[in-house]
């Protein structure tokens, strides 16, 4: 091996280097448009299943005209989303406190409905009642596995920032996973004997 | 198959994915009946009829039967195997995934996005209803899965037509392209001096790995682009171990998990129930 085979490996390596590190810094911003995508999807699925709601009311106020203060209760929690502002949520803490708050309070909201439905058998028999409880149920599991997905994606892009940030630049932050509850995981059963 | 280990082993170190992960269970077929819910012949009855339709409209339905949830909710299961598999077309997300669990004696149909405008949630709800709940009650689990198929594919009808160009598996496809990609390009770096040879092997190396691999591909394109570039550079020199591309075996594709669909994701749409 003489010295111009030397410098020539020299230069290949050189060239190696600076490819893998450009390559590491696109997987890191791959990564992390991933998770602001799964994000999205998972604010999409909380914003269709809000959409639900003043349908739900309408057909339950229907058959159950008096039970104006559960009903109340349950537009009035969804309109509390509608304060939230989500712009940067994919990275923010304090606004997806906020969000996991206002699905708290929907939630318990539901359930106080879905009691005082159980009063009323002819609404519980209607077509459209029916329905939308299947309706109910699938934007439900939609908010629970976009939330899943999304805590994937910030478990890939952590994983992948903890294991090279020591070459990529340092404004790679890591992600917060979405805390859910323990128990709201479950989405509130809207079962009326399947 | 060393190698390819490593090299699957190091693409997953990019993505950031251990490989040593919980495993979903791998979808092989178009029908896994792993609960043994059918007869063979039954089983592929219901294949041919969900390829012959895959053929004409690029939807890809997949039915999976197991044995036991293990504890784990339908939903998320469900849907973990959808998008493991990635049954649909990417970016039209047209796939299906039937999912039905013996013994805690529960069924689902997940649908795909692109899916959803026809097979909505309630009429998946409706298909589990009427197709397979009363024939799952009678143990009937062939009627059953084929009138819900049969329903399915109704719902799904005109949404989507199959690209002309559909023909080879795409993922084994690839390697062997980059394989022979990344082969010519050493080849031909032997033609420079060294320094040249490995900038020209690794940035090609590096270039056909995005190509076909995107972010993750591209680094480790660009180091079988230099080693490859520094095997022909050293055996032109005299006394070479042949060309660099019989190291690639068999490399693997840029998902660590088994994508035996064509890139469909799925958000959770669909509906549950029992029997």
């Amino acid at each position: 091996m003489n010295s111009k085979m030397i410098f020539g490996i020299v230069v290949g390596a050189v060239v190696l280097i600076a490819v893998a590190l450009f390559g590491l810094r696109a997987s890191a911003i791959s990564l992390d448009e991933g998770k602001n995508t799964a994000w999205g999807n998972y604010q999409a699925s909380i914003q269709r299943r809000n959409d639900l709601v003043p349908n739900l009311v309408e057909t339950v106020k229907g058959y159950a005209a008096h039970e104006q203060e559960t009903l109340l209760a349950v537009t009035e929690a969804r309109n509390q989303f509608a304060k939230i502002d989500m712009k940067g949520a994919a990275d923010n803490r304090e606004i997806q406190k906020r969000i996991i708050e206002a699905n708290k309070q929907l939630s318990s909201a539901m359930s106080r409905l879905m009691v005082v439905v159980e009063k009323y058998p002819d609404l519980k028999a209607n077509q459209n009642f029916l329905d939308l409880q299947r309706q109910l149920e699938g934007t439900e599991n939609r908010v629970n596995q976009t939330r899943r997905l999304f805590n994937e994606a910030v478990k890939g892009y952590n994983s992948f920032i903890r294991t090279w940030g020591f070459c990529i630049s340092s404004s790679f932050k890591q992600a917060q996973y979405f805390e859910a509850e323990p128990g709201s995981e479950k989405a509130p059963k809207i079962n009326f004997g399947k | 198959m060393g190698f390819a280990r490593l090299v699957a082993l190091g693409l997953s170190l990019w993505c950031g994915v251990a490989l040593w992960a919980k495993p979903v269970p791998q979808m092989t077929r178009r029908v896994e009946d792993l609960a043994q819910l059918l007869s063979e012949s039954q089983r592929t009855r219901l294949e041919q009829k969900l390829l012959s339709q895959e053929k004409a409209t690029s939807n890809q339905i997949g039915i999976l039967t197991i044995p036991t949830l293990d504890g784990e909710s339908i939903e998320d299961f469900a849907n973990k195997v959808a998008n493991a598999s990635k049954l649909g077309q990417k970016g039209r997300d047209n796939g299906v995934l039937i999912v039905v669990a013996k013994q805690d004696h529960k069924m689902r149909i997940e649908v795909g996005p692109g899916l959803q405008g026809s097979l909505t949630d309630s009429l998946a709800g409706q298909i589990i209803q009427r197709e397979m709940k009363p024939r799952f009650r009678d143990g009937n689990y062939y009627a059953g899965l084929d009138g819900a198929v049969d329903k399915v594919l109704l719902a799904v009808k005109g949404e989507y037509k199959a690209d002309s160009s559909h023909g080879f598996d795409g993922e084994s496809f690839e390697s062997i392209l980059f394989m022979c990609g990344v082969g010519f390009v050493c080849l031909i770096s032997r033609l420079f001096s060294m320094g040249i040879g490995l900038t020209i092997g690794t940035a090609f190396g590096a270039f056909l790995g995005y190509i076909f691999f995107e972010w993750e591909g591209l680094v480790l394109g660009a180091v079988f682009g230099f080693i490859g570039a520094f095997v022909a550079q050293m055996s032109f020199r005299g006394g070479g171990s042949g060309s660099g591309s019989s190291w690639f075996s068999d490399s693997s594709s840029s998902s660590s998990s088994s994508s035996f669909g064509d890139g469909g994701s799925f958000d959770g749409g669909g509906s549950s129930g029992d029997w």
